[in-house]
C-alpha cells in the first residue's frame, strides 16, 4: 500500500482537516496534486495523485464535500517499469460545525468512499466504505491549531484489517490578514 | 502550516502505523482563490518517504 490515500481532505497541503465550511449557497472546488517517490533496494517506486475536491454549503456550518481521484503508480524493478493508471474511489463526506465558543469550534464529518476505482489495479477497494472523524479547531488570530481524530471502516476484499484509527494535529500562522479561513 | 500525525496500517502482518509530518505555505491571492505548496516526508517505514505537495482553490 502505497499510504496516498485518496480522501476528501482538509485545506491541502495539510491532511489534518480543520472545522471551516463555505457558509451557506457558497462553494469551493480545490484541484490537488501529490506526487511520492521513494528508492527501495530494489527499485524505485512512485505515486501520483491528482485530486478534485468540490465542498458546498448547505447550511451555514454545515458542507457537503465530493472528491474524486485519479491516480497513477509506478514501479521499477530489474529493469522492469510497471504502470497502473485510473480513476480511484469516489468520496463523499459531510462536515457540521456543530459547536462553537469564541476561538474554539469542534466539527463532526462522516464520510463514505464508493468503489469507482479499479480494484484489479489496486486504484479502488472493491467495496463502499466509511469513516467518521471529530475535528477541534483553536483559532486565535492569526494563530489556529487544529485536532482530528477519526475510525474508517476499512472495507475490503484484501483481508486487510477492518478498523483503523487516523490522529493528527496541524498549526498554522497567517502572515497576512485574510477575512477568513476555509477548508 | 506544520501538520503531523499518523494512521493505522491495514495489513495485517504490520503491527505498526504510518507516521507523517507535513510543511506547507498556502497564499491567499484573493479572498476567492488559494495556491499552496508542500512537503511531506513519512516518519516510518510504510508509505513513500518524501512526497511534494501542490493545489489552488476557488471559491465562489
Amino acid at each position: 500500500m502505497l499510504l496516498l490515500a485518496p480522501v476528501t481532505r482538509a485545506a491541502h497541503p495539510l491532511i489534518t482537516e480543520d472545522t471551516g465550511t463555505q457558509g451557506k449557497g457558497n462553494y469551493q472546488l480545490e484541484l490537488t496534486t501529490e506526487y511520492g517517490r521513494e528508492r527501495r533496494d530494489d527499485g524505485l517506486e512512485t505515486a501520483n495523485l491528482n485530486q478534485a475536491v468540490l465542498s458546498y454549503g448547505v447550511r451555514e456550518n454545515l458542507d457537503v464535500i465530493l472528491g474524486v481521484p485519479h491516480l497513477r503508480l509506478t514501479s521499477t524493478a530489474a529493469g522492469e517499469r510497471t504502470v497502473v493508471n485510473g480513476g480511484g474511489d469516489v468520496g463523499i463526506d459531510v462536515k457540521w460545525r456543530f459547536h462553537e465558543r469564541g476561538d474554539f469550534s469542534v466539527a463532526v464529518k462522516p464520510g463514505i468512499t464508493l468503489p469507482t476505482g479499479n480494484s484489479d489495479k489496486e486504484l479502488g477497494s472493491a467495496r463502499v466504505r466509511s469513516s467518521i472523524y471529530l475535528v477541534t479547531s483553536y483559532t486565535p488570530d492569526p494563530w489556529g491549531w487544529h485536532l482530528h481524530a477519526g475510525y474508517v471502516n476499512y472495507n475490503n476484499v484484501q483481508g486487510d484489517r477492518r478498523s483503523l484509527w487516523h490522529f493528527s494535529t496541524a498549526g498554522w500562522y497567517i502572515f497576512s490578514s485574510p477575512s477568513s479561513t476555509n477548508s | 502550516v506544520i501538520d503531523a500525525g499518523a494512521d493505522a496500517a491495514p495489513e495485517r502482518e504490520a503491527d505498526t502505523y504510518y507516521a507523517f509530518s507535513t510543511v506547507g505555505l498556502i497564499a491567499s491571492l484573493t479572498d476567492k482563490f488559494d495556491v499552496d505548496i508542500g512537503y511531506r516526508r513519512a516518519l516510518t517505514e510504510l508509505g513513500l518517504i518524501n512526497t511534494a505537495l501542490a493545489g489552488l482553490a476557488l471559491r465562489w
